[in-house]
């Protein structure tokens, strides 16, 4: 346990950590998962030092086949006591409550999931797999919950003039970076006018892909090795997919257009500069970066990315979340130190980011950059 | 390096961009005037400035490129010329 930060993130993939952590029920870890063994798997860890409230959070995918195996139920037990019952019908992230009477009695956790719906491929698909598997971890992150803030903490840097309520459209969107998870905010800043250079503004830029990006500083990207050119699925379009960590994003390039070669020659060039600039902009730490995830994202993996963020410099994140009975659209808050939350009144639909809630994303933008005028 | 070479310098920049012969460049000119200058196409310009005078912008450079005249004044500066 990470006693600094009071985080523990526990990786299943094949050259990740969980081998310290996983007791009974466990398959041998694939490259980026660890599938359950049966129908109850458990896990053991140090109990973190610092008494506090703790919350924990499961990133897993659940095996399922058509109407035969439509989900996965999930119960999870911390010290004997039933912090989580889900029930897991596509890949998630499942954020649950761990109270700090439940481990203090014990110098280590013992977590144990139950999935009673544990099923064999074979059996159920047809496929040649005699493993009895009910749901692949990526990831369990384990951490001290968030105190509510007080008062706003240091904001990123404005110059005196600016006024949020004054700057047209155009110059607004240009303070934000997008950081993904899909390219709507890109798409928003086009629309309005804005065409600020990021690496990630048209890229599917899952939370995970993006820690493992921040952590290695983008290293590799752009090498021509690591940039592989593929088709889409309508057969229209190019897309790139960055090897190195797995980022997809768009070339704006058609089928027929371009020859494939010509566009990995042209991304070699394109990418490094790109990753400089993203690198000075996240130590410069004059714009804000915005990031939706294509699902609903629990606080404390958001957390994670702040962190490997302000690795770089005191920046700052909008996280971006559909409005709730609290938080009409357009409200933004201050969540803790560089970490603003937005909501949005809907996002654009999967299949067609261009379908976007625009003047809702320029609204957002205006708080956000409201919230932040207080000189860092 | 004068501000007569650099925009001539820049104009091949441009036509090799844009495979373009009649784009007149002028320090207002920006994207809005000149039809597929997207960010993509900012990117081709850059990469293209940043080889031929062996420069690098920053962040903050790029950021303020408004029009052509930012792009000329930007590299007049790094280059110790004007």
């Amino acid at each position: 346990m990470d006693e600094r930060d009071g985080e523990l993130v526990i990786d299943f993939g094949r050259s990740g950590n969980s081998d310290a952590y996983r007791r009974a029920g466990w398959y041998e870890p694939e490259p980026r998962h660890s599938w359950t063994q049966g129908q109850e798997s458990t896990l053991e860890f140090p109990r973190p030092n610092f008494p506090a409230d703790y919350s924990m959070v499961l990133e897993l995918g659940p095996f399922v086949w058509k109407d035969t195996l439509p989900a996965q139920r999930l119960m999870v037990f911390v010290n004997g006591s039933e912090v989580g019952n889900f029930v897991v019908r596509e890949v998630s992230a499942l954020e649950m409550g761990v109270p700090w009477d439940l481990i203090e009695g014990r110098e280590w956790v013992e977590v144990i999931f139950r999935h009673p719906d544990a099923a064999k491929p074979v059996a159920t698909s047809g496929v040649p797999d005699h493993r009895e598997i009910a749901l692949a971890f990526e990831a369990v992150t384990f951490f001290r919950k968030v105190e509510p803030l007080s008062a706003p903490p240091e904001a990123y840097a404005l110059s005196a003039g600016d006024d949020p309520e004054m700057l047209p459209p155009e110059q607004l969107m240009m303070r934000f970076e997008s950081l993904g998870e899909n390219c709507e905010f890109g798409l928003a800043q086009r629309r309005c006018g804005a065409e600020p250079l990021g690496l990630l503004r048209f890229a599917s830029a899952p939370l995970p892909v993006l820690l493992a990006g921040l952590r290695g500083r983008f290293e590799g990207m752009g090498e021509p090795q690591q940039i592989d050119i593929q088709i889409s699925n309508n057969h229209q379009e190019y897309l790139v997919v960055d090897k190195c960590f797995g980022f997809l994003y768009h070339p704006w390039v058609l089928v027929g257009e371009a020859d494939p070669e010509d566009i990995r020659r042209r991304e070699a060039k394109r990418l490094p500069f790109l990753r400089r600039k993203l690198i000075e902009d996240l130590e410069d730490a004059s714009k804000i970066f915005a990031y939706r995830g294509m699902h609903r994202l629990p606080q404390p993996l958001v957390l994670r990315l702040v962190a490997a963020m302000r690795a770089y410099g005191p920046t700052t994140l909008l996280w971006i979340e559909q409005q709730d009975g609290q938080h009409p659209a357009g409200t933004v808050e201050w969540i803790t130190t560089g970490l603003l939350k937005g909501y949005i009144d809907r996002f654009a639909p999967a299949e067609n980011a261009h379908a976007l809630s625009l003047d809702c994303w320029v609204s957002i933008c205006r708080n956000a950059l409201k919230l932040g005028r207080t000189p860092r | 390096m004068s501000e007569t070479e650099i925009y001539a310098a820049l104009g091949e920049i441009f036509r090799d961009v844009f495979l373009k012969d009649d784009i007149e460049l002028r320090p207002e000119l920006s994207a809005k005037d000149v039809a597929g200058w997207d960010s993509f196409k900012q990117i081709d310009i850059i990469l293209a400035v940043e080889e031929k005078y062996r420069i690098k912008l920053n962040t903050r450079e790029l950021d303020s490129l408004n029009n052509v005249g930012d792009l000329v004044r930007v590299i007049t500066a790094k280059t110790g010329g004007g």
